[in-house]
């Protein structure tokens, strides 16, 4: 193994929830890091050369992010993320993503940074950041400290993007909730498309990933107490404490999603407070049609508060 | 002085509807054909069809709106005042029609519908995704398969005693299924009533689910000419199925009532059919999207583009 100097990282799935603090630990460690670009459709046509009809969008995307990667970098970060708790797991993807790079890629014989854990190992967040910071060659204390400062950085972050939100919902207007994975909602291939078309609707659009995580995931438990997914509890949570203050919720998936399929038809099925319009994204058609559907929903939500046609 | 008019023209995938109406929303000229692939030239042919019929002598068209999925581009060769998706269109013409409905049943040729209506607004729709099956295309084809006439379903499907079981959940296990029971001998009239009853279980289980059907509802769209698929709907949800005769015109109904409560008026006139408009694609450079803008050209002069993601690729 040659020295580890910079290190990559996949603009894709899970980073657009926890890269704020997996840069910030890598580079606490003394380490740089190469973030890959914001997709585009180049991107989705790497990753579908290499990835298998099946799978899903935000996958696909992902293999795109890795494939810009390959030689920019000493090694890329994939990590195998099962969860921390047996009903905040992750979905299959995650349970098995260094095995599925290094298979797609065998060619190229990636280097790949990773780290393991599941929600029956009985670990915490900080055991598996002290064993990445291991990996790396850096010693307990380091790791220790790199650690903290990052998970310091992330809240950071997050309480920012909170407050801002905060802000949005006392805006006038048509207040619209996009609901969905964090890598669907702020990927710009995906929901950056869809945002786009809301606000050119006149709408103000706020997002589930930043309502505060842990006041979501409580609340999650009182929509459903068997649901195994972390993150659709953050956003099952997330629509059930701002559902009374917009006036619509776009729910947002990437085809084919087992998580999203079951719960986004709950959550269609159990909130009746305000409109709600289910999308799904798929490689082929990506955002073309999705226009006529955000405009007639969006004209629901206008004339509902018109009270009626003619009247606005 | 002549009095004013409001044109609206509905370009679907399979027709193009287009109507002018007044301002008590009386219909003065209709018209109905096929898109046939070509949505410039069908709202030109519609055009020519409506100003035969228009009394250029007492009325004047003063706005004009466009819907459907070529809205866009019919939009931008009239200068359309408005131009709207079609479930808002298709809920305007309906209430203005039938002020007491509450759930509106649209199957078109590639599209299908459901929109929930309270207090004369919509609150709530829901369109089919990226499959056609059980559509007016669907039917046709099946009907091509069959040797029948798609116009001649209806009253086929309502002389049979029963309806045949066909898996209509998909045009290619239909296909197979429709072959099958053709082979093991069943009647035609029956295969045709399971089509029929197929299509209204399909949309029910699809489109609508878990909207609540309310009544009074009333049936649109192309498929609603079937009187086998109106009996079935009757059937499942047992409660009366109202078919308006001009439910067809419903969402150029709509979109010209829209023109009109847009309150911006400028002289139509017909020579738009005469002129030539012609597209063109081209594809943005500018950044790895490499989005696709449509052009759109009125004797040679550049009139609207659409299709770029980012101000970059704008082109007018």
């Amino acid at each position: 193994m040659g020295e580890i100097r910079t290190i990559g990282i996949p603009r894709g799935l899970m980073a657009y929830r926890s890269g704020v603090q997996w840069k910030a630990f890598f580079e606490g460690l003394g380490f740089s890091c190469v973030v890959s670009q914001k997709s585009s459709r180049e991107t989705l046509e790497r990753g579908m050369e290499r990835a298998v009809d099946e799978t899903c969008l935000p996958f696909k995307l992902y293999l795109g992010h890795i494939q810009e990667l390959l030689g920019a970098c000493d090694v890329v970060f994939v990590p195998r993320m099962g969860g921390y708790q047996a009903k905040e797991k992750l979905c299959t993807r995650y349970e098995s993503l260094p095995d599925l790079v290094n298979n797609i890629f065998r060619d190229e014989r990636p280097r790949l940074l990773t780290v393991s854990y599941d929600w029956n190992d009985r670990t915490d967040e900080e055991k598996v950041y002290m064993e990445l910071g291991e990996t790396l060659g850096k010693t307990r204390g380091e790791a220790r400290k790199a650690y903290a400062s990052a998970r310091r950085r992330m809240e950071q972050w997050r309480r920012d993007k909170e407050r801002r939100q905060k802000a949005l919902l006392e805006r006038e207007g048509i207040r619209v909730l996009a609901a969905g994975h964090p890598y669907v909602l702020h990927d710009p291939y995906m929901g950056g498309e869809i945002s786009r078309l809301l606000a050119r609707q006149g709408a103000t659009v706020l997002f589930t990933d930043y309502v505060d995580r842990e006041k979501a995931l409580k609340r999650s438990y009182h929509f459903s107490r068997v649901m195994p997914w972390l993150i659709n509890r953050e956003l099952t949570g997330a629509v059930m404490l701002l559902k009374e203050r917009v006036d619509g919720i776009v729910l947002l998936s990437a085809y084919p999603c087992g998580p999203d399929a079951l719960v986004n038809d709950m959550l269609v099925r159990k909130v009746k407070e305000v409109p709600v319009l289910s999308l799904t994204l798929d490689a082929q058609s990506g955002a073309a049609g999705m226009e006529t559907r955000i405009e007639s929903f969006i004209d629901i939500i206008r004339y509902q508060k018109a009270g009626g046609y003619g009247k606005n | 002085m002549r009095k004013k008019a409001y044109l609206g023209i509905d370009i679907g995938s399979i027709s193009t509807k287009g109507v002018v109406i007044d301002g008590e929303n009386r219909f003065l000229a209709e018209s109905y054909l096929w898109t046939e692939g070509d949505p410039t030239g069908a709202s030109k042919r519609v055009l020519q069809q409506l100003k035969e019929q228009f009394d250029g002598e007492a009325y004047h068209i003063v706005a004009s709106g466009t819907t459907g999925s070529a809205r866009r581009l019919v939009g931008a060769m009239l200068g359309a005042q408005v131009v709207k998706n079609e479930i808002t269109a298709h809920a305007v013409g309906t209430t203005a029609l039938h002020p007491d409905v509450r759930t509106i049943l649209e199957i078109g040729g590639q599209d299908s519908k459901i929109i929930c209506v309270e207090n004369g607004v919509a609150v709530d729709y829901a369109m089919n995704t990226l499959c056609a099956a059980g559509t007016g295309a669907f039917l046709s084809s099946q009907a091509h398969r069959l040797g029948v006439e798609v116009e001649q379903f209806g009253e086929i499907a309502l002389s049979a005693r029963k309806a045949a079981p066909v898996a209509a959940r998909c045009t290619v296990f239909a296909e197979s299924d429709l072959v099958h029971k053709l082979q093991v001998g069943y009647p035609k009239e029956e295969i045709i009533a399971g089509l029929c009853k197929a299509v209204a279980g399909n949309y029910l289980n699809n489109v609508a689910k878990g909207k609540k059907i309310v009544a009074p509802v009333v049936f649109q769209g192309g498929v609603s000419k079937n009187a086998g698929v109106v009996k079935m709907f009757e059937e499942e949800l047992h409660m009366p199925v109202l078919v308006d005769e001009k439910g067809h015109l419903m969402g150029a109904f709509g979109i010209a009532i829209l023109a009109r409560e847009s309150h911006k008026e400028s002289e139509f006139s017909f020579d738009v059919a005469d002129m030539e408009f012609r597209t063109r694609e081209i594809t943005c450079g500018k950044c790895a999207n490499h989005c696709e803008i449509i052009c759109v050209y009125r004797e040679k002069e550049l009139i609207d583009a659409w299709g770029n993601r980012c101000d970059r690729g704008a082109v007018r």
